[in-house]
């Protein structure tokens, strides 16, 4: 039992002092700066329809006992969205968020604390200096120690494209790899398996995950890789050039720390893009998705241009406290507990 | 054929007509992505690595290996010799093969050689193994920079490994011979 541990291990109550001490800082962070705090719910009517997260599900019931599905919050985000269409043009939440059939591992917990925030009229790459700001202040050094590996922070942090990364990682222009028939050849000629029913991503990660992503791993200082291809938009906006989406990640020694969009406000696309995923989820799960009908018309009213991003608290108080597994900064972990 | 999951390390698989030992695997959920496991693996005949990404659910074929208990008795530097003590048969490794092992021999171990076709590949360490420290510094301050309390200490294989301030020279302990990290006391 962790409980114990904390009696005799020292370092694990200084990680759970320093945890509550960063969940200080990042509310002072947007207070300041004049963020509203939101608290939406984490029981909701309808789950976010992302084929490759797995949703806890119950059910709820009024006091006549009529039943209704419910759903553990993968993020915040629709509601936050809505929270937008309402009105409020800077707001953030910091909670916990649930995937279910996520790996028991050092760096995944099925619960876990995510900070959401949304700011209207900056876009994605104006919200990428925002997260290095929050993260600067968080951190509070010019230079860290994360697993033995320095991290310089005071110097600009790398931001490189997924074009520009492919160029010069894996040597290849990604604008003649971005349709299935290229993309396929390219990873049959690499030597990866090519399997029926794997898709244009499926085969892109593969050569990602081999040859691009470990090199980020290598820099000395956080990378932020942005714009993905537009098939892994998720609820990013398409560029202008069509090819690529306004989302970005950021990456801290291999662990992905942020995940940021510059938002997808267009009803109809997002309606589509919906449709296309519940199709997804039926054919990969079985399992039937409704869609959230209240978020598509918050859309429609309209959402003036804005940019959001979600970042793993978990993770960001594990480098600051230089911890291996999450364990060493959160006490209750599925793979203790069951 | 056998899901891509179920592999460790050293298991063997057969892809495009040739075999492969994983020395290397890691499960990966890139943000919004599927689920994909990387790997590192040597081909058997080439002696090559290359590193290769699978979507978790493929199927693989795995090959079967044969897996025999010996016990390690000595190396002339490049080859570490074996024996099967039932048969008192002795077989040789090359130390290219026994990549982050060859740290944790120590005379009298008994570890499992995998053959394939009867040519060695790999061997697989018990997971935890008593050692004998034969040098550490006394305990009085250690690296408490980040906050981790330990300092350095020589096991009997030579290999260095950092533990609790309290070891003493002399004193066996319990060393974990897949992450190299100190257990407990013997």
């Amino acid at each position: 039992m962790r409980w114990q541990d904390l009696k005799n291990n020292p370092r694990l109550k200084e990680n759970l002092i320093k945890r509550a001490e960063t969940f200080k800082k990042i509310r002072y962070f947007f207070d300041t700066a004049n963020f509203v705090e939101m608290d939406t719910p984490l029981a909701v009517r309808y789950g976010n329809p992302e084929p490759n997260l797995d949703l806890f599900k119950t059910e709820i019931q009024n006091e006549k006992g009529e039943k209704f599905k419910s759903f553990l919050i993968t993020s915040p985000e629709l509601s936050l969205k809505k929270i937008l269409a309402g009105g409020f043009p800077k707001i953030y939440q910091m909670s916990k968020c649930f995937r279910n059939r996520e790996p028991w591992n050092a760096t995944h917990n099925p619960e876990f604390t995510l900070l959401e925030w949304y700011e209207v009229g900056i876009t994605y790459l104006e919200l990428m200096e925002r997260v290095e700001g929050l993260l600067k202040d968080i951190l509070g050094k010019e230079k860290m120690i994360y697993q033995k590996k320095e991290i310089h922070l005071s110097s600009p942090w790398l931001k490189i494209s997924m074009r520009e990364a492919w160029q010069k990682y894996a040597l290849l222009d990604l604008n003649n790899y971005l349709n299935f028939d290229t993309m396929r050849s390219l990873a049959k000629e690499k030597g990866y398996t090519i399997n029926e029913g794997e898709t244009w991503s499926d085969w892109f990660f593969k050569i990602f995950l081999t040859e691009i992503e470990p090199q980020l791993a290598k820099e000395n200082r956080p990378v932020f890789l942005y714009d993905y291809p537009k098939e892994m938009a998720a609820l990013a906006k398409v560029k202008e050039d069509g090819l690529y989406a306004e989302r970005f990640e950021l990456y801290w020694s291999g662990m992905e720390l942020a995940n940021g969009y510059g938002e997808l406000l267009n009803a109809e696309e997002q309606e589509e893009r919906f449709k296309k995923e519940e199709a997804e989820i039926f054919k990969e799960k079985g399992e039937e998705r409704e869609m959230d009908q209240d978020f598509i018309n918050a859309l429609s009213e309209g959402i003036a241009p804005c940019a959001g991003v979600a970042l793993g608290v978990d993770r960001v108080v594990m480098l600051l406290t230089d911890s291996k597994d999450i364990a060493e900064v959160a006490p209750f972990l599925a793979r203790e507990m069951y | 054929m056998a899901s891509i999951n179920e592999i460790s390390k050293e298991t063997i698989l057969r892809l495009n007509g040739e075999i492969y030992l994983v020395t290397e695997f890691q499960h990966v959920n890139p943000g919004k992505g599927s689920a994909f496991v990387r790997t590192r693996l040597r081909g058997i005949k080439t002696g090559k690595t290359m590193e290769l990404t699978f979507k978790s659910n493929e199927s693989v074929e795995i090959v079967e290996v044969e897996r025999r208990k010996m016990q390690y008795l000595y190396n002339n530097g490049e080859m570490y010799t074996f024996m099967d003590n039932s048969t008192y048969e002795q077989l040789e490794i090359n130390v290219s093969l026994l990549e982050g092992k060859k740290e944790f021999l120590k005379e009298g171990l008994d570890v499992m050689v995998i053959k394939f076709e009867s040519i060695p590949l790999s061997i697989q360490l018990p997971n935890k193994v008593a050692y004998k420290i034969i040098q550490a510094e006394p305990g009085v301050k250690g690296d408490t920079a980040s906050g981790n309390v330990s300092k350095e200490a020589t096991l009997e294989t030579g290999h260095i490994i950092r533990v609790p301030l309290f070891i003493k020279e002399g004193e066996e302990i319990i060393v974990n011979t897949e992450t190299g990290e100190y257990v407990e006391r013997a």
